[in-house]
């Protein structure tokens, strides 16, 4: 019977903590084998289950019962999938854990379960980030600084209400640290053109445009910088500088030595607020109320070391 | 008299697997214990008054096996049990190419083997075929009996229908023909009696843990007239030995090679005491109040198949087979096991048997002295339950 496949990892599993379950996992085997072969399980382990799993079944309802004893083979053959299909999406779960520091991989936001057994990502403390290393836009007086990564769909997301606030607000400046993480494709690649832009004095309409582009292939990026007017060769150039490399690992080392967890990440006042912002949202923090410092229900989480 | 005081039954649970091994009586249990408590020793190894004491009680059970089962104390030797008695017969007899034994078809396992082994030697072994509800008949058995016929085989009680069967009319049959009978009376000692004063057989065997006594011991009963070698050797056995031979003593000494369980022989002593205490009288008729509520209940159970007869009557045990449609037997068990029922489940080595009935195995619940008419109600509720999986 397709149960005694659970049956045998079930088992194994308690079978590290107990010997009666390494007896169970040895019957499980030779059903799982005899099942494989088209043998009748010799050791009735398969019976024994369905017997136990019923007699339970049939105190609460003996109608139901009837049912599992008449479509057992069936309803076991469709749980034995689901249970391979639950390990193989543990496994794959496990694997974006590991690499991307989130269940759902690079682009994951949602609940993962595997934080409430290790842990979320996310440092008890966020440290704000002193300004005035980055390009700043604007002359307010006010520092908001915002650590993005252009390929970040909820930096991306927030741009709108950000400069909506800013617009509002013109006693406020915005400073741009970047956090190009690793697990998004060409994130890099734009960081560093986006300092290349600077180096042309073009950042902020380069910044925007990053946003808005599909293709952030270096191709791509300096054909961008082309039809804005930059210098194409010294774009190319600066592309491949390792001084903008270092650029870029001195934005992601500040990111790292204030705790960022998640872009994009805003400081202002001294307040921390995490993922995507509405306009009302900055506006409260401006404030000195801040209504969301907690992780938003989306942001591009940094795998478990950004540097 | 309160027969519930003589035994400890399991919590929590019916026990009716008695066919398989019925519940060990207290007597015995606390009769093991003086032994091992009181005057452990080896027997008839030396003079001590330990060793007198074991030996005295250890000579005592041949004494009860004699009463109980009207024989010479000389013609009943230890074996672990039916099994060891059977293959002792077989090993024992001297035989000779072309000799014929006939066994039943409704046979345990234990009453097959051991001569379908002798073919090696040139025994044929010929089978008397039971009808369809297991019934065998004397003279189907002298269709098949012939003047080549050593021997004849057959229990007393199927372990797996609990049949009656014609215990004397055939052995007459055999005799008359001039074989050797050899009886198993595995399942029959514990609720029938038996006298071998009038019953015309020359080997009979029984275990101990299927007649309220411990595992580990049974008896082979054998005529004193009827030759059998012994089929182990050693000490105990012997009145003289040499560097090249040996000189066995005579009747039962000689084949009781080695310690013997002594305490489990007394063990077997005690549960005869409690049989005689309890009466045969009202074991029968409490195995036949048994057997009719139980056929009641399957009655009852249209989704219940019994195998074997269903005429009261006809039963000697409170033995019965059976499956429930659309339940593989051994998930039966297990439920029936869940539901409070200790109930068997295979083919309770008969194989031969099981095929016959045609069907891969059953539920087997037998059920001895200390069952109730109460319980029975409650596994015809519990057989009832699981008509739902029907």
């Amino acid at each position: 019977m397709v149960l005694c496949f659970v049956a045998l990892f079930v088992f194994a599993v308690l079978g590290i903590f107990s010997a009666k379950y390494r007896a169970l996992a040895g019957e499980a085997f030779d059903c799982v084998i005899r099942t494989a072969t088209f043998r009748p399980c010799e050791s009735k382990l398969d019976e024994r289950l369905k017997a136990t799993i019923l007699v339970h079944v049939i105190t609460f309802s003996p109608s139901m019962a009837g049912s599992l004893n008449k479509h057992f083979r069936f309803i076991s053959f469709f749980f034995t999938a689901l249970f391979f299909a639950s390990m193989f999406y543990t496994a794959y779960a496990s694997y974006n854990y590991a690499v991307y520091g989130h269940c759902d991989g690079p682009q994951g936001t949602g609940f993962c379960p595997f934080d409430l057994v290790f842990g979320d990502n996310t440092p008890d403390e966020v440290i704000p980030i002193i300004p005035g290393v980055g390009p700043v836009r604007g002359s307010g007086e006010i520092v908001l600084v915002e650590v993005g990564c252009f390929t970040c769909p909820y930096t991306k997301q927030t741009q709108p209400a950000l400069k909506e606030f800013l617009s509002r607000h013109p006693e406020i400046s915005l400073e741009f640290r970047v956090l190009p993480l690793p697990a998004h494709e060409n994130s890099l690649d734009a960081a560093k053109a986006s300092f290349c832009a600077l180096e042309q004095n073009n950042y902020w309409a380069y910044h925007d445009a990053l946003f808005e582009l599909n293709d952030r292939s270096p191709e791509s990026l300096i054909a961008v910088a082309r039809k804005m007017g930059m210098d194409e060769s010294a774009f190319r150039s600066c592309m491949g500088n390792e001084q903008t490399a270092q650029r870029v690992q001195l934005d992601k080392d500040a990111a790292t030595t204030a705790g960022v967890y998640g872009t994009p990440t805003f400081f202002l006042n001294g307040i921390v607020m995490v993922g995507p912002q509405t306009l009302q949202q900055f506006e409260d923090a401006l404030a000195g109320n801040p209504s969301n410092q907690n992780v938003p229900p989306g942001s591009c989480p940094p795998p478990p070391s950004v540097s | 008299m309160d027969v519930s005081e003589l035994f400890q039954q399991p919590a929590g649970m019916a026990y009716f697997d008695s066919a398989a091994t019925s519940l060990t009586c207290t007597p015995a249990l606390e009769k093991m214990q003086e032994y091992y408590r009181d005057y452990r020793a080896n027997i008839h190894r030396g003079a001590h008054r330990l060793t007198l004491k074991a030996s005295d009680e250890y000579e005592s059970v041949y004494g009860k096996l004699a009463h109980f089962f009207q024989a010479d104390a000389q013609e009943f030797t230890a074996v672990r049990n039916t099994t060891e008695a059977v293959n002792a017969v077989a090993l024992g007899l001297e035989w000779s190419k072309g000799d014929e034994v006939i066994v039943t078809d409704i046979e345990h396992h234990s009453n097959l083997l051991p001569w379908l082994r002798l073919k090696k030697q040139g025994v044929l072994v010929r089978i008397l075929e039971s009808d369809a509800e297991g019934r065998l008949s004397p003279e189907k058995l002298v269709s098949v009996i012939s003047k080549k016929t050593r021997l004849v085989s057959f229990t007393a009680c199927s372990n797996v229908l609990g049949g009656t069967i014609p215990i004397t009319d055939l052995a007459s049959t055999a005799k008359k023909a001039g074989a050797l009978v050899f009886v198993d009376a595995a399942q029959y000692v514990g609720h029938h009696p038996v006298s071998l004063k009038q019953w015309p057989v020359d080997f009979l065997a029984f275990s101990g843990h299927k007649s309220f006594g411990p595992t580990g011991i049974g008896v082979l009963f054998h005529r004193k007239n009827v030759d059998l070698s012994p089929w182990f050797v050693g000490g105990g056995t012997v009145r003289d030995v040499s560097l090249s031979d040996y000189n066995l003593l005579k009747h039962r000494e000689r084949f009781e090679a080695g310690t013997p369980p002594i305490a489990e022989w007394l063990g077997l002593g005690a549960a005869l005491d409690v049989i005689n205490q309890i009466g045969y009288s009202v074991i029968q008729s409490h195995d036949q109040k048994l057997i009719a509520a139980m056929l009641r209940v399957f009655q009852e159970s249209p989704h219940v198949t019994l195998f074997g007869s269903n005429q009261a009557e006809e039963k000697a045990g409170a033995i019965f087979p059976f499956s429930v449609k659309n339940v593989p037997h051994h998930q039966a068990a297990v439920m029936l096991d869940q539901l409070g029922f200790a109930c068997r489940s295979g083919h309770h080595c008969a194989i031969p048997l099981t095929k016959k009935l045609g069907v891969p195995g059953t539920v087997r619940a037998s059920l001895h002295v200390y069952n109730t008419e109460e319980q029975v109600t409650r596994f015809g509720e519990a057989l009832k339950t699981l008509a739902a999986l029907s």
